[in-house]
């Protein structure tokens, strides 16, 4: 009876460890199933990382936890710590450093897209890197070519290190954690594809609207060189030919030129000669004229130049050129009294001396001014003397 | 190189009788007082280096511009007349009103 | 004998003999047009003592044509346009030799007022002169070619 009841003792107890293990291995694959449900809730890196070491911390019953993805690409360092300080942001060259310690002391020294595998690195490699952990297991895992990582999981609570089942679920957790990676990874890809998109898209439509504009500019130049040829090329017509309006442009510039700088000139001229618009002198009579300036009561004034003067001119006459007026008054008529009859004459179609000089004379004080009706003809009809 | 091979004469001219008339202001410039007066008022021309001058009988005168030509001295007035001198001597100018008066203008010092 | 003659024609016809001409015709408008611009109203007088135009057009002929015969030769020594401008300059001096002609006949004693308003009274000479200028003008019109500065269009064109 005694042997009997220690075997069932033995079995009980068996019975227990294996319902034990039963128990930790259901609990195990809860928190894989976990893990997975958490993972399956995000799709950004920092993200998987922190919620992988979370549940996994949880899982093995660890106080310290370090995770670590590497882009050897983009040379990209992603970590996640729980428990512990990091010295400083890890740079690129320590953390290929620790992958290539990592390798060195893996077990299998596999690089096997994913793939993963337990690495025993003795502490001071971590603490050179500025990871201080009390590394009780560690993993290395390799999605593909281009990203790999670590994960290092401290003492459990009790101080032990986890039991190689504990392990085994860290192997599992890591390979569950690489998939969800590599997704993230490629949403990531997707993500920066798209944005590049985007940025292309955008610098697209800038160079068609540019070119666009440039092809308005473009149609603006052929549009003003045609205009320009046919320009030039009917002033070629006109070259070598007398043109009407070659003509009238000459005229017409003259004319600009000359009344613009006849406002300037010491010489200027009124446009219209001013005897135009005076009223006309008082006439006197050839015979009235003729018995006055007998008897000495008049002075005759011829207004003409002198050149016609000299030819022919009334005899008794004072040749005052209406050009040469002031002058020629000042050094022969100022002596005369302002009440003194002056009898001017001379005037031609294109000018009236003797209203010039008549009004001139006015303007001295001469009071009494007339002129000559009919002047050197109606003289000479008369057949009156001249000389 | 053709166009300033034909413009290149004009400015050389146009130079030459800008200076030269301009030295010719300088030669006549000064006072002159008529000699014959013969009952008439006496005038005095006044030429000024800049070619500006007056005829200046009493307390009357008359502006002009000058320019000499050869032996002749030309007074032009604003009314568009011209008045002919003639240089007959140095210092001395026979000046001719129309009608044929004649005065003999001789250069007085300041 | 023959080949003197065809030497003659072809000096005669010859575009540079044109060219001086021009030259020639060019500079003495130009400096002809100096002393008119200058001297307005000594100019107007000058008209008037033709006794040719009435009296009303006087000034503005005065102050109008002294610049038609600046510009004109100016066109003229450039070789712009100088076939208008050569066109316009024989107008001008035909109404100039009709003018002289007609102050000769009616014995009217003035200078012509060609280049300054103090001159020689004028004679056939005067009028001769005239002619001869307006007989290089018939040459410069029919023959002249050379040193025109618009017929520098062409190579212009080719750029464009």
């Amino acid at each position: 009876m005694e042997p009997a009841i220690a075997d069932l003792h033995e079995a009980l107890s068996s019975a227990r460890k294996i319902q034990e293990e039963l128990d930790r291995r259901v609990f195990h694959l809860q928190t894989l199933s976990d893990l997975n449900s958490e993972l399956s809730t995000s799709i950004r890196t920092e993200e998987l990382l922190q919620s992988f070491l979370l549940v996994t911390m949880g899982a093995l019953g660890v106080s310290q936890g370090f995770a670590l993805v590497y882009d050897r690409e983009t040379r990209g360092v992603r970590t996640a710590v729980r428990g512990l300080e990091l010295a400083g942001e890890l740079s690129a060259d320590a953390v290929e450093r620790l992958l290539y310690k990592s390798f060195e002391a893996s077990e299998n020294r596999s690089l096997a897209a994913m793939s993963v595998t337990a690495i025993t690195v003795p502490p001071e490699v971590f603490a050179e890197a500025g990871i201080q952990i009390e590394a009780k297991a560690g993993v290395m895992y390799v999605i593909d070519q281009r990203s790999l990582g670590i994960i290092l999981m401290g003492p459990t609570i009790t101080g032990g290190a986890p039991r190689p089942e504990e392990k085994e679920l860290l192997f599992a957790h890591t390979a569950s954690f690489m998939v969800f990676l590599k997704n993230a990874r490629s949403f990531e890809t997707i993500q920066a594809l798209n944005d590049d998109l985007v940025r292309r898209n955008e610098e697209l439509r800038r160079t068609i609207a540019e070119l666009t504009e440039a092809k308005h500019t473009i149609a603006m130049f052929e549009v003003a060189r045609a205009r320009i040829r046919s320009l030039v090329q009917r002033e070629l017509q006109h070259v070598g030919r007398v043109n009407l309006l070659d003509l009238g442009l000459i005229c017409l510039l003259a004319t600009v030129l000359g009344v613009l700088f006849n406002f300037a000139s010491p010489q200027s001229l009124t446009l219209l000669p001013e005897t135009l618009f005076r009223p006309s002198s008082t006439p006197i009579d050839a015979v009235a004229a003729k018995s006055l300036l007998d008897s000495g009561k008049a002075v005759l004034v011829d207004a003409r130049p002198q050149e016609l003067y000299a030819q022919k001119h009334i005899k008794g006459a004072i040749n005052v050129p209406s050009a040469l007026f002031d002058i020629v008054h000042m050094m022969k008529l100022g002596n005369l009294e302002e009440e003194e009859l002056i009898i001017v004459y001379g005037r031609t179609i294109s000018k009236l001396y003797d209203e010039e000089v008549a009004y001139r004379l006015r303007q001295r004080d001469h009071e009494n001014v007339k002129v000559l009706a009919g002047g050197l003809r109606a003289w000479e009809s008369l057949s009156y003397q001249v000389e | 190189m053709m166009r300033n091979w034909r413009i290149g004469p004009w400015v050389l001219l146009s130079l030459v009788l800008v200076v030269s008339s301009c030295q010719r202001h300088q030669d006549f410039s000064g006072k002159y007082q008529a000699l014959d007066p013969s009952g008439n008022p006496s005038p005095v021309l006044q030429l000024k280096a800049d070619g500006k001058g007056s005829w200046n009988v009493g307390h009357e005168n008359v502006s002009f511009s000058w320019e000499s030509r050869g032996d002749e001295l030309l007074l032009h007035v604003r009314t568009g007349g011209v008045m002919v001198g003639k240089i007959d001597a140095r210092d001395s100018i026979l000046i001719t009103l129309p009608g044929g008066e004649q005065f003999h203008f001789k250069r007085v010092m300041e | 004998m023959m080949q003197f003659w065809e030497l003659m024609k072809k000096v005669l016809t010859s575009k540079y003999l044109a060219l001086a001409f021009r030259l020639y015709i060019g500079g003495i408008f130009i400096y002809a047009s100096m002393n008119k611009i200058n001297y307005t109203a000594e100019f107007s007088e000058s008209i008037a003592s033709y006794q040719l135009v009435p009296y009303w057009s006087v000034n503005l002929l005065a102050i109008v044509m002294p610049w038609a015969e600046l510009i004109c030769g100016i066109l003229l020594i450039t070789g712009i346009r100088s076939k208008s401008a050569t066109a316009a300059l024989g107008i001008m001096l035909t109404i100039f030799s009709v003018a002289i002609s007609f102050s000769l006949l009616r014995d009217i004693p003035i200078g012509c007022g060609c280049f300054s308003s103090v001159e020689e009274t004028m004679s056939w000479t005067t009028l001769l002169r005239d002619v001869v200028w307006l007989a290089m003008s018939v040459h410069i019109y029919f023959f002249d070619s050379a040193l025109q500065l618009d017929r520098g269009f062409p190579i212009l064109l080719k750029d464009i």
